[in-house]
């Protein structure tokens, strides 16, 4: 098994594999990190230049040109809003803010309550502000690039092999992975919780995500979610969703073909 | 084909409480992962080099100082990669690891001849720095699921979801490191 990693999306990108040749994998890698690099850049709330803060800053009726990834993770990111009802938010990066999650940007007015699927049209490769939105792609984007990472890695021969993203994690090809995932108890340690084969995997911990009162009954909090879905972007999207949704969920997750772990503050678990 | 399955979680809601009572210690190095080389980085990052030197900075007082992330021990040596092409040195590679809450990064820094970064490479990574790293005793279940033997379940953090992992100390380490070389530029031609 070869494998790579570098510091990207905030966190440590890897990317393995197998049965190619040293020269086959590092060009293949070098374009797969390349891919997520871009990605990062358009996509960080962080930095002042990325398309989502040209958005956050622009003014009700402009028009803003963007890169072609912002383009498809915010299709996408509209996608799941309409699928679940509005529980995947993609504007949410004000109450990120707020939890000190985000820093404040200081170059954008705070954005107004309109969603973010209302608030912006995509028009080719611009997106029209109707009214100011913080976009915060946190729960979509680093499942969009090991998405991407993977399709730049098979182009270049790469067969088989395994991307993680700080935890989205997709393997493909002929290789069986075990999951682990962290205890929401007990950092130390590990559970094994699934067997991967072509398949993608996104956790959501507490401290991450912040749950919308009066949603999902009166269940006790999600402390951890995990799903298991054909791509990382969906993974990553749905596990926003079930943190929201709970159980509620389950249709969309049938429909995506994709199932999740659910533990909750009590400890009690829900597994679709 | 598309698969994937569930393996048996034994929680329940009084259990799962107090989970760490299903655990088991295992060393605390477990959950490491070792991916190349600094020779490795300088090679992909300087195609053209027609041959690598080693060398050793020991760096002043001051600069140990501010090599070091804050609060930390001064900087000791540093490794460091010269890569020329006949009698031009083309940039370097600079080595070093930083130390976060659970976990050791081992990483290195290509540079180009004017101090522009051309590559940031993870080399190793290392957790249970200050804590155990554990897996449940349950996890003997697992035993004969994987090709690799169980205990290789948690050996790396390849596999493992969700992992609150930060780079910011990398990041950091990557600016005190671009900062001391653009103050020690390298000559552009290498001494004879």
């Amino acid at each position: 098994m070869r494998r790579r990693a570098r510091p990207l999306l905030g966190t440590l990108v890897e990317l393995r594999a197998q049965g190619a040749s040293a020269t086959a994998f590092d060009v293949a890698a070098d374009a797969a990190f390349d891919a997520i690099a871009q990605v990062h850049a358009s996509m960080s709330f962080h930095e002042a230049g990325s398309d989502v803060r040209r958005i956050a800053r622009a003014r009700a009726g402009e028009r803003v040109a963007v890169r072609p990834h912002t383009i498809a993770v915010l299709k996408s990111a509209r996608r799941w809003a309409r699928l679940s009802d509005g529980a995947f938010d993609a504007g949410c990066a004000p109450q990120a803010v707020a939890r000190g999650w985000l820093p404040a940007p200081d170059d954008a007015a705070p954005p107004g309550a309109l969603p973010f699927e209302d608030a912006l049209e995509v028009d080719g490769h611009d997106v029209l502000v109707h009214a100011p939105v913080w976009l915060d792609f946190g729960g979509i984007a680093k499942g969009y690039a090991v998405d991407l990472a993977v399709a730049k890695l098979r182009r270049a021969g790469v067969h088989t092999g395994a991307v993680n993203a700080g935890g989205d994690l997709r393997v493909f090809g002929a290789l069986e992975e075990t999951v682990l995932v962290r205890s929401p108890f007990d950092a130390s340690e590990l559970w094994p919780v699934a067997a991967l084969r072509d398949c993608a995997c996104a956790t959501s911990a507490s401290g991450e995500v912040a749950r919308r009162s009066g949603e999902a009954g009166d269940a006790p909090a999600p402390r951890s979610v995990t799903v298991l879905a054909p791509t990382a972007c969906a993974a990553d999207a749905l596990t926003k969703i079930v943190w929201q949704q709970g159980e509620l969920a389950t249709p969309l997750l049938r429909r995506a073909r994709a199932r999740a772990l659910l533990v909750r503050a009590d400890g009690s678990v829900w597994q679709s | 084909m598309t698969s994937h399955r569930w393996l048996t979680l034994p929680l329940r809601a009084s259990a799962l409480g107090s989970a760490a009572l299903f655990a088991a210690a295992v060393p605390a190095s477990v959950c490491a992962a070792t991916y190349g080389t600094a020779d490795d980085v300088a090679h992909r990052a300087f195609k053209s080099a027609t041959a690598f030197a080693d060398v050793l900075v020991a760096p002043s007082p001051e600069e140990a100082a501010a090599l070091a992330a804050p609060g930390a021990a001064p900087h000791g040596p540093m490794r460091t990669i010269e890569a020329r092409q006949g009698d031009t040195v083309l940039g370097r590679v600079m080595v070093d690891s930083v130390v976060g809450k659970f976990e050791q990064i081992d990483y290195a820094v290509a540079v180009d001849a004017g101090g522009k970064v051309l590559a940031v490479e993870i080399l190793a990574y290392r957790e249970g720095h200050g804590s155990e790293v554990r897996l449940p005793a349950w996890r003997n279940q697992f035993v004969g699921k994987t090709a690799a033997d169980p205990l290789h379940i948690g050996a790396d953090i390849s596999n493992i979801s969700g992992a609150t992992l930060s780079c910011t100390h990398v990041t950091d380490g990557v600016h005190r490191l671009v900062a001391w070389a653009a103050k020690h530029p390298i000559a552009a031609k290498a001494a004879a």
